[in-house]
Order: C-alpha cells, then sequence, then structure tokens
C-alpha cells in the first residue's frame, strides 16, 4: 500500500515568506525599496545614474544591482550611489536571499531609497518578490509599443512604467499613447511616466514620483 | 526559464517531506502549476525527467494539475476566467478584478511506497 502525504505547500513559500519580512523591515525603517525590471538595455543604469544626480545629495540613496556577469553596471554607478554587485551565475532573474545579503553588505540602514536593479528580462523577475515596495517596469521605445500585452505578468505585477528614451521617440514607430493602453488593459492602476536619459526630460517628474512614493513610507 | 531552479527546489522539499515520513521511495509528487505562475509546464517536465532519476530515483512520477487563471470581479461580484490575460470583467466590463486562482505553484500531495516493500 502506497502512502499519500498531503501537503498543500506554496513551492516558494519560503522565499514569499522571506520577502514579505525583508519588505515589513524596509518599511519599518523608512526605506522606500523600488524593484526596477526591464528588456536589456532599455535604460535601468542610466536612469539611476540620472536619478542619483538630480536626488542623491539630498536623498540617502543605494543600489543592488543584479547582473548575470560581469560588474560593469556596478562600475557605472559607482562614481554616483552606493552600490553592490548581485553576480547571478548565470540565473535570469534575482531572488530575496541575494537581494538580502546584498542589502548587508551595504551597511547601510539609514537609506531612504534601495533600488534593486533586476536582471535585465521580462520574463522570469516577474515571478520572484524581492521585497519590494514598488515595482517599476520600464519600457524603452526602440522595443516598440506592443511589448505590455507580450509581457502580462511583469506588467499586471508593476505598479509603475517608464517609457525611457523619449528622445528617440522622432525615430522610432512607438506610440506612448497605445503602450499605455496595451498595459493598462493589464494593469488598470499603473502609474507611467516618460523619460529621456540623455535630454534628461521626464527625469525631474520621475524623482518627484518616488519622493511621493517615499512619503508613503516615511509618514 | 527558471524551470529548472524549480524543479530543484520541488526535490529538495518532496525529499525532506518523504524523509519526515518513513522514508519511503517517492512514487508519485502531484504538482498545481498555474497559468499565471511564470512557469511553463512542459519545461518543468522536462527539468523533471532530467533531475529526479538521480535525485529521487526514477520511479517517481510527475503529475501536473493546470489551474486556469481566474478572477473575481470587484465591481459585480462575479466569477471570471481570465483569456488572453485581458483583465476586464466580461459581464460589466470592470477592469477591478482580483486573481483568485491562476498564480499558485503548490505541491498537493506526495505518494510514498511503504517502507520494506519492494517494487
Amino acid at each position: 500500500m502506497n502512502q499519500t502525504i498531503t501537503v498543500n505547500r506554496d513551492l516558494k513559500a519560503d522565499l514569499k515568506e522571506q520577502a514579505n519580512r525583508f519588505r515589513q523591515r524596509m518599511s519599518d525603517q523608512g526605506t522606500l525599496v523600488v524593484n526596477l525590471v526591464s528588456s536589456p538595455g532599455a535604460g535601468k543604469t542610466s536612469l539611476l545614474q540620472r536619478t542619483a544626480t538630480k536626488i542623491g545629495d539630498e536623498y540617502r540613496l543605494a543600489v543592488l544591482v543584479g547582473d548575470l556577469a560581469t560588474d560593469r553596471d556596478a562600475e557605472r554607478l559607482k562614481p554616483y550611489v552606493p552600490v553592490q554587485q548581485l553576480t547571478t551565475g548565470g540565473a535570469c532573474h534575482l531572488e530575496i536571499p541575494l537581494v538580502e545579503s546584498g542589502y548587508e553588505r551595504l551597511n547601510q540602514s539609514d537609506l531612504d531609497i534601495l533600488f534593486i536593479e533586476n536582471v535585465g528580462n521580462l520574463v522570469c523577475p516577474a515571478s520572484h518578490d524581492l521585497g519590494e515596495y514598488l515595482r517599476v517596469t520600464l519600457l524603452s521605445v526602440t522595443e516598440g509599443d506592443d511589448k505590455p500585452g507580450k509581457y502580462p505578468k511583469m506588467f499586471r505585477t508593476s505598479q509603475a512604467m517608464v517609457i525611457t528614451k523619449s528622445d528617440l521617440l522622432p525615430y522610432v514607430p512607438f506610440d506612448v499613447s497605445s503602450a499605455v493602453e496595451d498595459a493598462r488593459r493589464i494593469q488598470p492602476e499603473l502609474d507611467f511616466l516618460t523619460t529621456s536619459s540623455q535630454t534628461l526630460a521626464g527625469v525631474d517628474e520621475w524623482c518627484e514620483f518616488l519622493v511621493r512614493q517615499l512619503r508613503k513610507i516615511q509618514k | 526559464m527558471h524551470e529548472y531552479s524549480v524543479v530543484r527546489s520541488l526535490l529538495r522539499q518532496v525529499q525532506e517531506i518523504a524523509r519526515s515520513n518513513g522514508g519511503g521511495a517517492i512514487e508519485t509528487i502531484r504538482l498545481a502549476i498555474g497559468e499565471f505562475s511564470g512557469v511553463e509546464c512542459t519545461l518543468v517536465e522536462l527539468a523533471f525527467r532530467d533531475l529526479a532519476p538521480e535525485k529521487i530515483g526514477r520511479q517517481a512520477k510527475l503529475e501536473i494539475q493546470n489551474i486556469p487563471l481566474e478572477a473575481k470581479c470587484e465591481n459585480c461580484q462575479q466569477n471570471i476566467i481570465i483569456t488572453n490575460y485581458q483583465f476586464c470583467c466580461p459581464r460589466c466590463n470592470s477592469q477591478q478584478v482580483r486573481i483568485t486562482a491562476g498564480d499558485e505553484l503548490t505541491i498537493i500531495d506526495i505518494e510514498l511506497r511503504e517502507v520494506g516493500v519492494n517494487a
């Protein structure tokens, strides 16, 4: 006779609990955690450089930067903001244990905003809670305005979308309103902003958006 | 494409459950995979075929239960099936819908061979 053991357990229960504990701890200490996700090359690092230049004196920022290989993004960010590299060793996404150990290495408990620059990938990072308060998807105009519908989980689980490289809009067939419409069919409450890290258009609004979110935590 | 890590984690967990329940060989694992869980059933099966024999033995089978994406409309309270990821109530057109099923990745149960009995 075989024996059936009823389990009914979420396969990711431990990771989800760890993520919830981290989120609570960060909120309690007044740190806004922002998980930045996008395709490779959408401009996460550039936007973070601009953000640090803009509000890095006024607010205490730090970045955990995830990559499969190399510390190129971390090196790019170092002149602007405290940064810790998270190397996934080939994995296509970050998981909470890696994030939490990177956070401990930062050794800064007084942060206002902790950015997590996820691995460039619109698929797998959607399924991994990193204990963030805010998930922001970047979509660069060269990727095409049809992407939200093609990566529904990423947009469904995000609270905001930043359309990047807006300086290239005159040269590419990207319709901002149809991208937003497509995304809001999946996530009706999605906030959206448009930025260019080259001309700095929209960077002020992005920073104001972050500060508004920070105030919700530090009320 | 993180099905290999999902299956590695699955195998670790079922080994633990089998150990704490007498250590019989694992015959069957029943896994619920939601349409919106972010993992692809076919790839989970492939990864299982690849990894399971060495970890838990060749006898172990994986049974996958597919869970469709379901939601409840916050406006008219209708339970709905979401198709093509259009998060919109077909009855009242509201977009205020809350996912109620379809994002799970759950070990339902495992079947263990009685200890001392050979296959």
